[in-house]
């Protein structure tokens, strides 16, 4: 009789296997040889093409397969290698920027090619441009990878612009006076509004960028060792003062609007500026439409010498490739072979690293390439490329943040600025330098910490559980610890155990692209260098602005919001579908749109302080409105919020209210003394919900700043990205969010503890 | 009288405010190709380019693809958030089991535990389990564990109904699991749907594990594809607004459909958390 | 149809709340019990620990001698109404009558018989498609006493079954339960704080205060000679008169009341019905100082000195508040209690 009491249990049991085979879906299993590749965006032009390469090489080699990843749409494309590198997918050749090459080499991650090249009898270093061929060799001149393209910074022109100066064309061998004058002449206010229309030059600013006007004032970086900057050099800070000069004294120049992102045209595709530049060839994909006027490519202006710098993609092997040979032999017959070497010319991607494809007709007279496309080649004998750098982008970063203080808000002085950039990397060098004598931590102290860990939480769980049930109670605890299964599995899988780890990784120096057992172990380190890190102190500050701004504004919006919705009608229906929309959007959308709200040029905002006669604001190029930007938008998208006090209203008995008004009490006093008490309660709810999720902003900043101006809007969360999936310091990234917890655990607490001197609950008859 | 205008007229500038930057997307979505932000099609004289929809998708790559794959993660998630979730707030509030306050209290303690802590080791996780770049990471952590903050609403809803049914259920002959199946999550339809939506919601709009997880073009979601519209160069504004749009639309629908029990279930979280 | 022995039950809570305490009671087969007491005496905790709800903290439950302190509740084979029917509000009345049939294995063919027959018999065959929501306070009531018997238990248990009713339901439901109990003559365990329910369901009566029993007996047993002052003043309405004063040689003296007692010298207290004071020449003086007309009966509530007596006369009288009477407790039908241990003194 009773034992068919749990029968028919069957939908739940479909629920399950339908959950089991769905996760089933797994990649097809891998066949005996196959490469993987992931060297192009499946949105280029190109993509057919390298696919029909690909199968071509299939059709030469019997038995393997090709797989062409895109390295396209995921944001962040060199972030996305390496998370694909960290995850441990079979990757066997990849396209990466030649900045990142020795971060890879640091972590041993790259296969060394030299013995294959030495092994192919039919490779002549000469068919490849030698300076690049140079930027592909590791500290033992040993080849680890074969350029893709490669281009120059140089200087674009417009020519009809040029033509109305009345001064002559510019050389090849044009000087930093000339291209003054040239800029002079080409600035113009053209309706006489008193502000400028056309600019001399559109400048970029991005480091490598820079860097050029750098080394043409005979400034550096870095000493040729790597180990100490020159930034504080005059050298350096001289070419910075030219570039302010230009922006801010002559007021010949307006930064790039690339700079922040592609938002509107640039002013030169605008036909607004006579110069733009430094910048390689990559812009004429975007200008070979322009036919409002003529423009060409110049080499850049010289100072004391003449300096460019070069952008180059490079191909290598992953040291985890299962294929080696054959991703060698694919990188050689395919991606640097004259027939895809030419697409990349011909699409616009760069100048070919192979020499002979950069000397044909689909490089030189393409048809979408300036008339002097040479200037491209011309320029290469006096072009650097960045230095070797483990840490390049790191340093790239660090400088950038400085360097948007100095060119794009010019709130620093070119002198201060440089000073800032030369100390921040000698700090950061330092701390480098200092982490190469770490201890290995010791093989299996993860798996010790994990398990005395989870040990202990049984033993306290075994211990405090009290006493065991009635027999008759036995099944009912036995059904209780079956459902709460997933959960408990869950909780140490996904919570307890990553937790431990991520306490452990906080005092080790770990890259992902390591092995999980070659750790190091630096102690408290990690700690210590939140401490010192200025950068962190600016991303601490920015988010506790943030969360200062947004929270109370949030919650005063949604609260006064809730108030006029409060009365049911169909106005207040409609109102209150528009009020919560933005709240069920994607952080990803809802960034999307506000940098067009927020545009300094064409955005909503800006559009309309113009059309009454103010100045607009450049939302999120100024530091000090950036974080009220971001803040203004998370009040947009407090609608959750006002639900939650809407729903809350409507849960006030209205005989409070009646008594209150009977009591002779106006608007004001009833919503002071009757409503507000009445809603401390869900008041604290949105402020502890609001505050915590204010400190773990992400995906706006990722997407419209960057963490830009400088460091002003580089929150916490953002940062411990930055610092732990793009810059591969797992143990510092995890130290950022073990004080991100305890912030968030101390703010929490604190509000709850303050909870009982201003949270009213209503007498309920139980808690 | 005029307070009530007044009243009406702060409702309907509410509105737009907040209705601005929604419409203005679907505005620069229409403008014509390469114009940037100029030139609206609202303007005298202006155009509606409704070709840039089917740019704009033809540009995210397979879009189909995208959008099969962004509905079986957000339709998983959701069937194991509802399971783990609704059986683990049963148990918590109907059963009686040692260490039940306990553990329920780490329930409520793992709410304030932010996502980035665990973050880096979940990817360690995951690579260890050779399972990045499938969607396990997207969908286990929804089926194990869930979220706390819904096995919470679960307790507190399962709390709130009366006791005598689960001893009815008990006197019938009706095991822990049997009672939660025919009796209880029947009743808890309007927090299923609730939870539902909710999960919907942030799986749809889920940015981070897609962004740190997959790889393959063919496994993207859509929000992926949409990031991918900032860093592919020549971007156009009205694409990328187009596209937004696109994958806007299926979530406004949701709660336009789903209002009523939404607002429940909102309800009960404001009343009850 | 079962014989139930409690013997010894206590419950504790971990508070240290003592729910019930050492109670001993048993319930013949086929007999109809009332438990009833005041709210929070105990009688829905012995309920549900006969029921398998709740764990006696000690002692033991039989069900025809054999225990069934191991069984979960589904295994006892007893049945339950709850006081707000617990009836399953998703599924319609015939689920919520076939549920507990479907958890035993019942095949569907005698499921749906037996169904049907019960609905037959609680005249529910037209609500059978009705969800619960759709149904009246009468006919929740039935659905939750049919899903009960539709398992022919060996016992039935009622926990304030008719609490939610009106007062005019109430009476009819009394009348139908009382009937299904004939015919069934199932053993019945029926809790209500209702002494009226009480007197009119129970063949016995078992009065419950603070976890422990005062009194069981049959319904005039228990009204005619209360065991305890707490049950003299709970059964009856309008309830008995309790005045505390103090026996001296063979008189009993509170305030101006003075009545001849063979109870020992010390203080007392006395009980006595408000029927059971007849009003007459002699007696003690009184003052009206209330008048309640309930139509077939008034109540008046007299002082005599600070001592306040309610007596009930039949039908109409013409007294009104002010007026002095002489009242005198009729000496057959008098109570004495002892003041500290509430125990009865016998006389």
């Amino acid at each position: 009789m009773r034992s068919a009491g749990s029968a028919s249990l069957g939908p739940m049991f479909a629920a399950a296997s339908f959950l089991t085979v769905a996760l089933m879906l797994q990649p097809a299993a891998a066949q005996e040889r196959t490469l993987t590749a992931l060297v192009e965006d499946a949105t280029l032009v190109s993509w057919p093409v390298l696919e029909e390469l690909a199968r071509d090489f299939e059709a030469r080699h019997a038995g393997v397969r090709v797989e062409l990843l895109s390295l396209g749409g995921a944001s962040g494309t060199q972030d996305k290698v390496k998370f694909m590198l960290a995850g441990d997918l079979p990757l066997d050749l990849i396209r990466i920027d030649v900045t990142e090459a020795a971060a890879f080499l640091a972590e041993e991650a790259l296969l060394d090619l030299q013995p294959h090249f030495d092994a192919d009898v039919g490779w002549d270093p000469s068919s490849i441009f030698s300076a690049p061929l140079a930027a592909c060799r590791d500290a033992e001149e040993h080849l680890f990878g074969l350029p893709q393209t490669f281009t120059p910074y140089v200087m674009y022109v417009n020519r009809d612009l040029l033509a109305r100066t009345g001064l002559a064309a510019p050389g090849a061998d044009w000087t930093w006076e000339d291209f003054l004058a040239l800029a002079r002449a080409g600035t113009r206010d053209t309706d006489g509004d008193g502000r400028t229309d056309e600019f001399g030059i559109s400048l970029t600013q991005w480091l490598q960028a820079v860097v050029p006007w750098v080394w043409q004032n005979g400034g550096e970086l870095l000493d040729a060792g790597g180990t100490r900057s020159r930034m504080d050099e005059p050298g350096f800070a001289g070419a910075l003062a030219f570039l302010r000069e230009l922006l801010f004294e002559e007021r010949v120049a307006s930064f790039d609007a690339t700079f922040a992102g592609q938002l509107s045209q640039g002013l030169f595709q605008a036909g607004r500026a006579l110069f733009y530049g430094p910048v390689g060839y990559w812009e004429t994909y975007r200008f070979q439409h322009i036919d409002a006027f003529a423009w060409d490519v110049l080499p850049l202006p010289r100072g004391e010498r003449a300096a460019t710098s070069v952008a180059m993609g490079i191909y290598v092997v992953p040291r985890t490739a299962r294929e080696p040979e054959l991703a060698y032999a694919f990188l050689r017959e395919v991606l640097c072979g004259m027939r895809y070497q030419q697409l990349m010319a011909e699409i616009g991607n760069g100048v070919p690293g192979l020499v002979a494809a950069a000397r044909s007709e689909s490089f030189l007279a393409n048809p979408a390439a300036p008339p002097s496309v040479e200037v491209f080649l011309d320029v290469m004998d006096d072009a650097r490329f960045m230095p070797p750098l483990a840490n390049w982008r790191k340093i790239e970063s660090l400088c950038q943040a400085e360097l948007e203080g100095v060119l794009l808000t010019g709130a620093t002085s070119a002198a201060a600025g440089a000073r800032a950039m030369a100390a921040k990397t000698d700090a950061f060098l330092g701390r480098e330098r200092a982490r190469h004598g770490r201890r290995r931590l010791p093989s299996g102290a993860m798996a010790l910490a994990l398990s005395v860990s989870l040990l202990a939480l049984g033993a306290v769980f075994l211990a405090r559980r009290g006493p065991a049930p009635p027999a008759a109670r036995a099944r009912e605890e036995r059904h209780a610890y079956g459902m709460i299964t997933l959960w408990a599995l869950g909780f140490v899988a996904f919570l307890f155990g990553p937790a431990v780890v991520s306490l452990v990784l906080s005092l080790c120096e770990w890259s992902p692209l390591r092995p999980f057992g070659d750790m190091g172990f630096v102690g408290g380190a990690n700690y210590a260098r939140l401490a010192s890190d200025p950068t962190f102190h600016a991303s601490l500050s920015a988010t506790a602005a943030y969360a200062a701004l947004a929270v109370p504004a949030g919650l005063v919006v949604a609260l006064a919001l809730a108030l006029l919705l409060r009365s049911p009608s169909t106005l207040a229906g409609i109102v209150r579908t528009a009020c919560y929309v933005p709240a069920i959007l994607s952080p990803v959308i809802v960034a999307a749109v506000w940098r067009f709200v927020f545009d300094a040029d064409d955005g909503l905002i800006n559009r309309q302080l113009r059309a009454f006669g103010a100045a607009g604001v450049a939302w999120l190029r100024e530091p000090n409105a950036v974080v009220p930007a971001f803040a203004l938008m998370a009040v947009w998208g407090i609608g959750a919020q006002m639900l939650v006090f809407l729903a809350a209203l409507q849960a006030i008995d209205p005989a409070l209210e009646e008594a209150a008004r009977v009591d002779g009490a106006g608007p004001w006093r009833r919503f002071w003394h009757v409503i507000l008490p009445a809603l401390t309660p869900v008041v604290l709810f949105n402020l502890v919900t609001g505050t915590i999720a204010a400190f773990q902003v992400f995906a706006q900043p990722y997407v419209m700043t960057q963490g830009g101006p400088g460091d002003a809007s580089r929150f916490l969360v953002l940062y411990l990205y930055e610092s732990g999936f793009r810059h591969l310091d797992m143990g510092y990234a995890s130290a950022i969010a073990w004080v991100l917890f305890v912030i968030l655990g101390v703010l929490s607490l604190t509000l709850l503890a303050s909870a009982r001197h201003w949270v009213h609950y209503a007498g309920r008859a139980r808690g | 009288m005029s307070a009530t205008t007044g009243r009406r007229i702060a409702l309907v500038a509410a509105g737009l405010v907040f209705a601005v930057p929604l419409l203005y997307m679907i505005e620069v979505s229409l403008h014509a190709e390469g114009h940037g932000l100029s030139e609206s099609p609202l303007a005298l004289g202006g155009a509606v380019h409704f070709e840039n929809y089917a740019r704009a998708l033809e540009r995210m790559g397979d879009f189909r693809r995208l959008l099969f794959n962004t509905v079986l993660v957000t339709v998983l998630s959701i069937v194991g958030q509802l399971a783990c979730c609704s059986l683990a707030g049963f148990a918590f509030a109907r059963l009686e089991f040692r260490g039940r306050d306990g553990l329920f209290l780490l329930v409520v303690a793992t709410m304030m535990l932010p996502d980035h802590v665990t973050a880096i080791p979940r990817f360690l996780l995951f690579r260890w389990m050779g399972a990045v770049d499938t969607y396990y990471p997207l969908i286990l952590p929804t089926v194990l564990g869930g979220a706390p903050f819904f096995i919470f609403l679960f307790r507190q809803y399962f709390l709130s109904l009366p006791s005598e049914l689960s001893e009815a259920a008990r006197v019938d002959g009706a095991s822990p699991l049997r009672a939660y199946w025919s009796v209880f999550l029947p009743l808890a339809r309007p927090m299923l749907a609730t939870v539902a939506i909710f999960t919907f919601l942030a799986t749809w709009n889920d940015f981070w594990a897609p962004l740190i997880y997959l790889s393959s073009p063919e496994k993207r979601t859509l929000t992926l594809a949409l990031a991918g519209f900032h860093q592919t160069y020549n971007t156009a504004v009205e694409h990328m607004m187009a596209a937004a749009t696109v994958v806007v639309a299926p979530c406004i629908l949701v709660y336009f459909f789903t209002q009523r029990v939404f607002l429940r279930g909102v309800r009960v979280a404001a009343t009850k958390g | 149809m079962a014989r139930v022995e409690l013997t010894g039950i206590s419950k504790r809570y971990t508070g240290g709340t003592v729910a019930l305490d050492a109670v001993d009671l048993e319930v013949a087969a086929g007999e109809f019990l009332v438990l009833v007491g005041p709210s929070g005496c105990g009688k829905s905790t012995l309920l549900r620990i006969v029921a398998g709800l709740v764990e006696a903290s000690a002692g033991d439950v039989r069900f025809d001698g054999e225990s069934v302190v191991g069984l979960e509740a589904g295994q006892r084979d007893v049945a339950m109404v709850f006081q707000n029917y617990a009836l399953y509000p998703h599924m319609s009345v015939a689920k919520n009558l076939a549920f507990p049939l479907r958890l035993a294995g019942v095949a569907r063919a005698e499921r749906r018989r037996r169904v049907a027959e019960t609905a037959e018999l609680l005249g529910l065959t037209e609500l059978l498609k009705r969800k619960p929501a759709q149904l009246s306070g009468g006919q929740m009531q039935r659905v939750a006493v049919g899903r009960a018997i539709v398992r022919n238990p060996r016992v039935f248990l009622f926990d304030e079954p008719l609490s939610n009713l009106d007062a005019k339901l109430r009476g009819e439901m009394r009348g139908e339960l009382r009937a299904l109990h004939e015919r069934l003559g199932i053993t019945t365990l029926y809790v209500t704080h209702d002494q009226a329910e009480a007197m009119t369901l129970g063949s016995r009566v078992c009065v419950l205060e603070s976890g422990r029993i005062l009194q069981v007996g049959n319904p005039l047993e228990v009204f005619e000679r209360p065991a305890a002052r707490f049950v003299a003043g709970f059964i009856g309405s309008p309830p008995m008169n309790l005045v505390a004063g103090v026996a001296r040689d063979g008189v009993f003296e509170a305030g101006t009341l003075r009545l001849p007692t063979a109870a020992p010298a010390g203080p007392l207290v006395l009980g006595v019905r408000p029927h059971d004071i007849e009003i007459g020449a002699d007696g003690s003086e009184a003052e009206v100082i209330d008048v309640e007309r309930l139509g077939t009966s008034t109540q008046l509530v007299c002082a005599l000195g600070p001592v306040r007596l309610t007596l009930a006369c039949e039908g109409h009288v013409t007294t009104e508040r002010g007026e002095r009477l002489r009242l005198r407790p009729r000496p057959e039908r008098l109570h004495w209690f002892d003041p500290e241990s509430g125990a009865r003194v016998p006389t």
